[in-house]
């Protein structure tokens, strides 16, 4: 009966997030299929669970184990504990307002900075492939050869692709490279913003002096002086729990009127520097506004969703 | 202070929410095992000696693409049926790793260094084949036969199970609920835990720890127990130490995460005796941690 109960509790608390959309506050969009799964499946069990009790009602004596399973070998507490515990979550999905992870999160988990690749003097084909198919990730510049990596690729992407039916277009980065450079500013958009500022940073010479217009929001650390603060985006690959924080320097006069976590948009020029040793990405900023926070505030490891059979 | 509850109580719902899903499949998985594997089944067709079940398992577990959550109330179903426990732990340290999906995303977060994901899958096989030892050593060779069996769980007494029978599907669905809710309720305090300790603690500060050889490995591992990320989503989260940390410290925490953390520690220690948990986690880490020491020393 209260497992009935509970049950429909569930599925009516995730049918109030997706009707809201808050869900999004909460899973990346790869996980919302299964969470429709979920979904149905509490409804399913519940409808079931409450149809067994009217049966029940109706013919008493046919059913002498409605379900003897877990009743059996639990102490006095232990359904107490088990509905007090089931609880709340029910609570929090009902009456907590969602809230962006924020600034005081990023402090605990740490930010990854943009980095600049090193570059060496010339490009030749070879090793700008090898390059581009490295802008997966960003701290590892300094630590990975490119060489290493080069021999290696053809064969894991045959790999993914006889194995996992995985496959990626190499060229994928380059193009987006010379999209971004055809444009006049370049526009960060949201959907992009993983792909385009490793795109940026791994051929920041390309870049160099650009003017680029990006949103996020102000996180300050103890290190930055008066004009600067990073514009930083929180990006989730299934849940909240695996979050990590992307920030970009910003530099520019007037910036300490913008509140930390508040929403910023700016405009500027592309530049690198170096900071504590490592050559980051950086912008000068032009123009600075403030902004509401956007509709959907986290970003995806878009190319990865894209890949996946 | 508020705040950041509040944000506790986000990353809590969402970890409840990304999970429930696969909860209740492991749930309905385990009732199927429960209801449509014979008692003798396990008795009749496996080898006499239960070492020789290691090998299978874990070539069965590289097979079925189950998480963390989903596997624990399976491996109980198939534990109380019969199966050796040393399999039963072969199961739960290899199947969240050896699947196709943790591969795949392994591979996308680590393409630029594939040696990593090639160590997380040949040291996830080894320390899953050496748990089942240990725990065979320690338990199946000691312990009389069927003391599993005594694991209380109801529908004991009836014959095989008719595939295309009301009674039976009244059975699974019923059991499944019960199940869902038995392990639901260690998973939410697993959960809660997990989600205060990201917004309390400062991995920041944890990381400034890591200096020699044999510290590094050994506080990825507790950060891995203490994150408890989903084995689909941690390759991302460990790319992004790459820098910082050195290979093999990254893989300790690819492979160790999968097996133990916070939330699966609630659940397992509330589905099988104590005895067995604690024997089973100090396995777990001794072999993760000094296969990984060894193989920097070997120069990986």
């Amino acid at each position: 009966m209260l497992k009935a109960f509970f049950l429909l509790l569930l599925a009516v608390v995730q049918v109030k997030m997706i009707y809201t959309g808050e869900i999004l506050y909460y899973l990346a969009p790869q996980m919302l299929p299964f969470f429709y799964f979920s979904t149905f499946s509490f409804l399913f069990l519940s409808a079931y669970k409450a149809m067994l009790i009217l049966l029940q009602n109706e013919l008493q004596k046919n059913d002498p184990c409605e379900c003897g399973c877990s009743e059996g070998h639990e102490s006095v507490w232990g359904k107490p504990v088990m509905y007090a515990l089931f609880t709340i979550p029910l609570a929090l999905g009902f009456f907590m307002p969602p809230k962006l992870l924020d600034s005081a999160l990023v402090e605990k988990k740490g930010i990854i900075y943009q980095q600049v690749a090193p570059r060496s003097a010339d490009h030749d084909p070879d090793e700008r492939k090898a390059a581009q198919d490295q802008t997966i990730d960003h701290e590892w510049w300094e630590d990975y050869e490119f060489e290493s990596s080069k021999s290696d690729l053809p064969e894991e992407q045959q790999t993914l692709k006889d194995e996992l039916g995985i496959w990626y277009e190499p060229d994928h980065y380059q193009q987006l490279t010379e999209a971004l450079l055809e444009q006049e500013v370049i526009i960060v958009d949201d959907r992009g913003f993983l792909d385009i500022m490793l795109v940026i940073s791994a051929y920041q010479d390309k870049f160099q002096g650009r003017e680029v217009e990006l949103s996020g929001f102000v996180y300050r650390d103890m290190a930055m002086s008066e004009n600067e603060l990073a514009v930083t985006r929180t990006a989730i690959t299934c849940c909240l729990a695996d979050a990590s924080f992307y920030g970009i320097l910003i530099r520019g006069d007037g910036l300490n009127v913008f509140p930390t976590d508040s929403w910023i948009k700016v405009r500027g020029i592309i530049d690198q520097d170096l900071v504590f040793d490592q050559n980051m990405l950086m912008i000068n900023s032009i123009e600075t506004q403030a902004i509401e926070t956007p509709e959907s505030p986290y970003v995806y490891p878009y190319l990865y969703r894209q890949y996946m059979p | 202070m508020i705040s950041t509850l509040n944000t506790s109580g986000m990353i809590f719902l969402s970890i409840i929410f990304e999970s429930a899903p696969f909860i209740l499949m492991g749930a309905f998985f385990s009732s199927l095992v429960l209801v449509f594997i014979p008692k003798e089944f396990f008795s009749k067709y496996l080898p006499k000696n239960p070492l020789l079940s290691i090998p299978p398992a874990l070539l069965l577990s590289a097979v079925f693409p189950v998480c963390e959550c989903a596997i624990i109330p399976v491996i109980r179903g198939l534990v109380r049926k019969g199966m050796p426990l040393c399999a039963g732990a072969v199961f739960l340290v290899a199947a969240p790793i050896l699947n196709p999906i943790v591969l795949a995303s392994s591979f996308y977060a680590f393409r630029f260094d594939l040696q990593v994901v090639a160590l997380r899958f040949g040291l996830a096989a080894f320390v899953a084949l050496a748990v089942g030892l240990l725990v065979y050593i320690f338990l199946d060779s000691r312990t009389s036969k069927n003391s599993f069996q005594t694991l209380p769980m109801s529908f004991d007494k009836e014959p095989v199970n008719k595939f295309f029978s009301l009674s039976s599907w009244k059975k699974i669905f019923d059991h499944s609920i019960d199940e869902f809710f038995t392990v639901g309720k260690f998973f939410i305090l697993g959960a809660g835990i997990a989600s205060l300790f990201q917004t309390m603690l400062s991995q920041q500060a944890i990381f400034n720890l890591s200096d020699s050889a044999f510290i590094s490995p050994m506080i990825m591992m507790v950060m891995a127990y203490i994150l408890s990320l989903c084995s689909t989503a941690d390759a991302f989260v460990a790319a992004s130490f790459a820098g910082t940390f050195p290979t093999m410290s990254i893989v300790a925490f690819l492979i160790f995460g999968p097996m133990l953390d916070i939330k699966n520690t609630a659940m397992l220690l509330g589905y099988f005796p104590v005895r067995f948990v604690m024997l089973f986690m100090a396995a777990v880490i001794s072999v993760v941690y000094l296969s990984v020491v060894a193989l920097q020393f070997l120069g990986f």
